[in-house]
């Protein structure tokens, strides 16, 4: 790399923080929430904390953290796994499921959609109000070449009334684990593999663009402006975008 | 049509075509598998036996050798197996004895089937016979599937566990299984134990702080100022000063059935939890092995000469 490149890097990182900093508030006092991976089982919303356990979703009021309380469960069904929302709507990744559900103090939890497949699990959602993208173990796990499994990424329309629609499959990917988004950009966790890097400009043909070899790549985070967060066995691995829809490895701590 | 081109056709071309329909349902059951292992367990093997059935029908029929021939049934039975394992066919599902077995009675059925209608003989008898073998065998299978393993927790004094939540210092070669991330910081959680605090004011060179002890802990998220953190079945709520100290705020119990228990496994509904105690795991406290000791006076016939096999 470019020394002028190795400074424009540099400058989109002091800039993304800085980004980030303002969001919050110099690392002091905040109202907002931080960034959960596509994993997650506990998440904080709109200052409202919900979470996923044994099939129920929980609402949690902490207004008072000295006191809070479960204000609402909803019985999902024990398929579920993960929970993410794009804001107004919780999405849950189940074993063969993605649901949809949104939440309201007046009416607590209300069912919304789902989309059934006969797979295998490990499910995380991620999605940008648009469309949700999703990974499913499709095949069985125990041979040479995939000795956990193979996943397929699922791609949904989420339409007007908020239902989830399947728009595509994009199959045979790996051993999939946690998922995010940047711009059009779908940045997928595969174990054994690294980073698969798709462009997800037009949803209907989501395209492969390439594989960021950082494995093993456990769970993912995009934190603003293209820096991305993986973490796995190595260690914590940091990209910044050097230029449209290409990433650098900016740093390895472990 | 002459006589002979319509016996030919009655003989060859009508189980021909049974076969390649059957042959197309076979590939479809096939191709989901291990759905119907998971989930339909007094079908879990159909698509063995379908498929098999179906191969062996298309082989006999391209062979065009009737069944009793015993050169030629070796040769279907190692065509039939071989497309059962073949690498193109649509899954690579795990196989057990179950499935052997299905497929044997597939061949079996298809075999008098071709067989019978080669002698021109209503086919009866044997696939009566065949779907008996198949209702005793997939019977028991079932049978040992609705018996699940019991399960007791495994308990701590939550007084322990709450005493154990605490700042430590930073902690090398931990293997992180989940991130969080705010403001500056970054929060690696590591399943069980807790979550160490990254500084990444600058991202090209990360500061690792300290480590915060959670037993049990699985994610974090901070809200405002306040983390929380699931651990076992409560949430702990509790607040970090300049990420090196750490005051608990509260504790919430919210979850009720935490643990996931694995397949066919259920908590023995006699077990009452003492106040003060969290469940950490769980221990099988009956299993199959227990159960075949019970059963070994008691078993059906088909247990007796199947199930106990594999």
């Amino acid at each position: 790399m470019t020394t002028m490149v190795r400074f424009a890097v540099f400058c989109f990182a002091i800039c993304s923080n800085l980004f980030l900093i303002g969001c919050g508030d110099g690392g002091g006092s905040s109202d907002s929430a931080g960034v959960s991976g596509s994993k997650a089982k506990l998440i904080a919303m709109n200052g409202d904390l919900f979470s996923l356990a044994s099939g129920e979703l929980i609402r949690i009021d902490m207004v008072d953290p000295a006191s809070p309380s479960v204000t609402d469960r909803y019985y999902i069904g024990s398929d579920a796994q993960t929970l993410t929302t794009d804001g107004e709507l919780l999405f849950v990744g189940g074993e063969s499921s993605v649901s949809n559900y949104r939440y309201s103090q007046a009416l607590g939890f209300e069912f919304i959609s789902s989309q059934q497949r006969r797979v295998r699990g490990r499910d995380p959602v991620i999605t940008d109000g648009d469309y949700a993208y999703s990974t499913f173990i499709t095949q069985d796990w125990g041979t040479e070449d995939a000795p956990d499994g193979i996943a397929d990424l699922y791609v949904y329309e989420i339409l007007e009334n908020s239902a989830l629609q399947e728009i595509g499959i994009y199959p045979d990917l790996g051993y999939l684990h946690g998922l995010t988004l940047w711009n059009k950009n779908l940045l997928v966790c595969d174990y054994y593999d690294g980073i698969l890097h798709f462009d997800v400009t037009d949803p209907n043909r989501v395209e492969l663009l390439n594989t960021l070899s950082y494995a093993p790549c456990e769970d993912i985070l995009h934190l603003g402006n293209g820096h991305i967060v993986t973490v796995g066995k190595q260690g914590i691995f940091q990209l910044m975008p050097i230029e449209e829809n290409k990433l650098a490895l900016i740093s390895l701590y472990k | 049509m002459d006589a002979v081109n319509r016996d030919a056709m009655n003989r060859l071309l009508l189980p021909f075509l049974y076969g390649l329909a059957l042959f197309l349902v076979g590939w479809d059951f096939y191709s989901d598998r291990q759905s119907w292992q998971d989930n339909a367990f007094l079908f879990s093997s159909l698509p063995s036996f379908v498929f098999a059935a179906a191969v062996t029908l298309i082989a006999s029929i391209l062979l065009t050798h009737t069944a009793r021939n015993a050169f030629f049934v070796a040769l279907i039975i190692l065509f039939a197996e071989f497309m059962q394992f073949a690498p193109f066919m649509p899954t690579g599902a795990r196989v057990d004895g179950l499935d052997v077995l299905a497929s044997a009675l597939g061949m079996m059925l298809s075999m008098a089937l071709f067989w019978r209608r080669q002698q021109r003989q209503t086919p009866l008898a044997w696939p009566i016979l065949i779907a008996g073998s198949w209702a005793a065998l997939m019977g028991c299978y079932s049978e040992d599937l609705d018996e699940p393993d019991i399960a007791e927790p495994v308990v701590v004094l939550r007084a322990t566990l709450k005493n154990d939540i605490r700042m430590t210092a930073w902690r090398d070669g931990l293997e992180y299984d989940r991130l969080y991330a705010k403001d500056t910081y970054l929060y690696g959680i590591v399943i069980g134990e807790g979550v160490q605090i990254i500084d990444n004011a600058d991202p090209f060179q990360p500061k690792g702080v300290n480590f915060i002890q959670l037993p049990g802990a699985h994610e974090v998220v901070i809200q405002g100022d306040t983390f929380v953190a699931n651990t076992y079945s409560d949430l702990v709520f509790f607040s970090v000063r300049k990420q090196t100290e750490i005051s608990r705020i509260s504790d919430l119990y919210a979850y009720q059935d935490y643990i996931e228990l694995p397949p066919n496994t259920v908590w023995n509904d006699k077990y009452v939890m003492a106040d003060g105690y969290v469940a950490v795991d769980y221990k099988i406290v009956e299993d199959d092995k227990d159960r075949e000791k019970e059963d070994d006076n008691d078993g059906a016939l088909c247990r007796i000469l199947f199930c106990n096999l594999f």
